[in-house]
């Protein structure tokens, strides 16, 4: 029998949005709180689902003793810092990808997270997809017999949108190539990479070549989109 | 035009088979091998054959088709430029840039036709997609992936230095084709590969650089199995080339609508005619005809530009195997 884990969702973008009913999916989830810097998108978000409670400042949210885990749907920027506030107060937390902006915030993260035996995990979807365990397990059964390279890659047409892209591609995208590389062949012995830095001195586009022992490789791309 | 074919390979008897559909006049076969000549000679109904090179030079014919272990094209074809030959030789034209650039220039001076088969050009799914990204369906090009990595029979002239160089000029000449196809001479190139003791290369991968932050990622390998697809990706959508890339019969056009271009893409089948060979056959018919000295869709400088890279690729891949000796 296992409990039920009560969540406070943190952020009311697009993620939340898509994320919440499937939280109500499981069996063992159940959101008790929405949090928002803004009071109006906090409370119209917690009207619109059916959530008993919703916070302005994440700070009161933390301090909610119902609440045992917080999902974090908030700008990349802010990411790590939530995340350490959040253990610090004791909560388990998921939080989106990526889980810092650097290695460096992330072995923090994770220092603090063992200091408070809390869970901390970043949200790789991903990883938990059935189609891709499926993969890794028949890579793993020798389907394709030794892996030899891998390429990926992340773009999406353009939407229709008010501003112009933002963010890294890298961080946001590239992330799942990544990810997959590691998966396959673990860390890489070298990586070269070109691509596109955007007027936010982010990176718009990266291409990379990710380099493996006995001459294993893998090609990956992503892209942010350029206007 | 008489034909004569040098060298009777598997990609002569496909080639031969599709000159039958273009009408053209294959008059001479030939090999070292007088049995394998002689043997060609009768299943293809060619009215003559020799295991002597000088006679094929001496003879009537007006092209040369050259099909022989790759590191032997240069010297034939040198030879047959002297003769006053017209030749369509098969990739590799040559095994670097300064051998294509000595047969492009006797060429010119000898006033014959001189072509490198790269038959994947003449394609017609290999023409479509041209025409689709230059009409913009995926907006602006920005990338290109593509593979050639299948592992290759263990006989045959592929595995000596007397035959050929390698996987990249076998078969990475078809990913750097395609690149130089869509977006020119690359600024610059990353290329890592292994060399076999030799020298020969087994496989390589490479990423070429062009303005803008275009790219094209590729790989080559004549040891290792890979997927051999390719696809172009624009700032809208992208076009898969499905496997085998460089012999494709359809192209997937995702393009669109969110539907058409994550889902559910137009897809395009265009049969082959023969072995695939024939458009390309019929292309040199024509330039022949015409009294073209090369064709428009595979000229000297397009050929000598893929050379130049194939060679910087090398370059590199030497040079990182001597640091690791």
């Amino acid at each position: 029998m296992t409990n039920t884990v009560r969540w406070a969702l943190v952020g009311t973008g697009f993620i939340s949005r898509q994320i919440a009913p499937d939280f109500e999916r499981t069996e063992n989830s159940r959101i008790v709180a929405v949090g928002s810097r803004s009071t109006e998108n906090a409370s119209s978000f917690a009207g619109e689902l059916g959530i008993e409670r919703h916070y302005s400042d994440f700070t009161n949210l933390l301090a909610d003793p119902e609440i045992d885990a917080v999902y974090l749907g908030t700008p990349t920027a802010v990411h790590s810092e939530q995340v350490m506030q959040g253990i610090k107060a004791g909560k388990h937390v998921l939080v989106e990808k990526p889980l810092a902006a650097t290695h460096s915030e992330a072995l923090k993260v994770a220092a603090a997270a063992a200091r408070r035996a809390v869970f901390v995990m970043e949200g790789m979807w991903m990883k938990s997809s059935p189609v891709y365990k499926a993969l890794l397990g028949d890579i793993r059964n020798g389907a394709v017999g030794e892996v030899r390279s891998v390429r990926d890659s992340f773009g999406l047409p353009p939407l229709p949108r008010r501003t112009a892209p933002t963010g890294s591609s890298l961080q946001d995208r590239g992330i799942y190539s990544l990810t997959l590389c590691h998966d396959v062949f673990g860390p890489p012995i070298r990586i070269i990479a070109g691509g596109v830095i955007g007027e936010d001195r982010l990176d718009a586009e990266v291409h990379a070549t990710l380099e493996y022992d006995g001459g294993r490789f893998a090609h990956v791309a992503a892209s942010r989109g350029l206007r | 035009m008489k034909w004569g074919i040098v060298g009777t390979g598997k990609i002569s008897r496909s080639v031969v088979a599709d000159l039958g559909s273009v009408r053209a006049d294959v008059v001479l076969v030939h090999s070292r091998v007088m049995k394998n000549a002689e043997r060609f000679a009768e299943e293809f109904g060619v009215g003559r054959f020799t295991d002597s090179y000088e006679e094929v030079l001496a003879s009537k014919v007006d092209i040369i088709y050259i099909a022989t272990p790759f590191a032997t094209h240069y010297e034939l074809t040198r030879q047959a430029i002297l003769a006053g030959k017209h030749v369509l030789v098969e990739k590799p034209m040559a095994t670097c840039a300064e051998e294509v650039e000595e047969l492009f220039r006797l060429a010119e001076m000898h006033n014959v036709f001189l072509m490198e088969g790269m038959w994947m050009k003449f394609n017609p799914a290999f023409r479509l997609l041209l025409r689709e990204v230059v009409a913009g369906r995926i907006g602006e090009p920005r990338s290109l992936r593509s593979s050639f990595c299948m592992p290759m029979p263990e006989e045959g002239s592929r595995w000596n230095l007397h035959g050929s160089p390698g996987a990249l000029l076998d078969q990475g000449i078809y990913p750097v084709t395609l690149a130089h196809c869509l977006f020119g001479a690359p600024n610059s190139v990353y290329a890592v590969g292994r060399l076999r003791g030799d020298g020969l290369d087994l496989a390589e991968h490479f990423t070429l650089e062009f303005d803008a932050g275009r790219f094209a990622t590729g790989s080559s390998s004549m040891i290792d199995l890979g997927e051999a697809s390719a696809a172009v990706s624009g700032t809208t959508g992208w076009i898969v080339l499905p496997a085998m890339f460089w012999a494709t019969t359809s192209l997937e056009i995702h393009a669109g609508t969110w539907e058409r271009i994550m889902h559910n893409p137009e897809r395009v089948d265009i049969e082959r005619e023969g072995y695939g060979y024939v458009p390309m056959l019929r292309e040199v018919a024509k330039a022949l005809d015409a009294g073209w000295r090369e064709h428009p869709v595979h000229t000297a400088e397009h050929t000598l530009a893929v050379f130049r890279t194939l060679d910087e690729i090398r370059r590199q891949l030497v040079a990182a195997d001597g640091q690791q000796r």
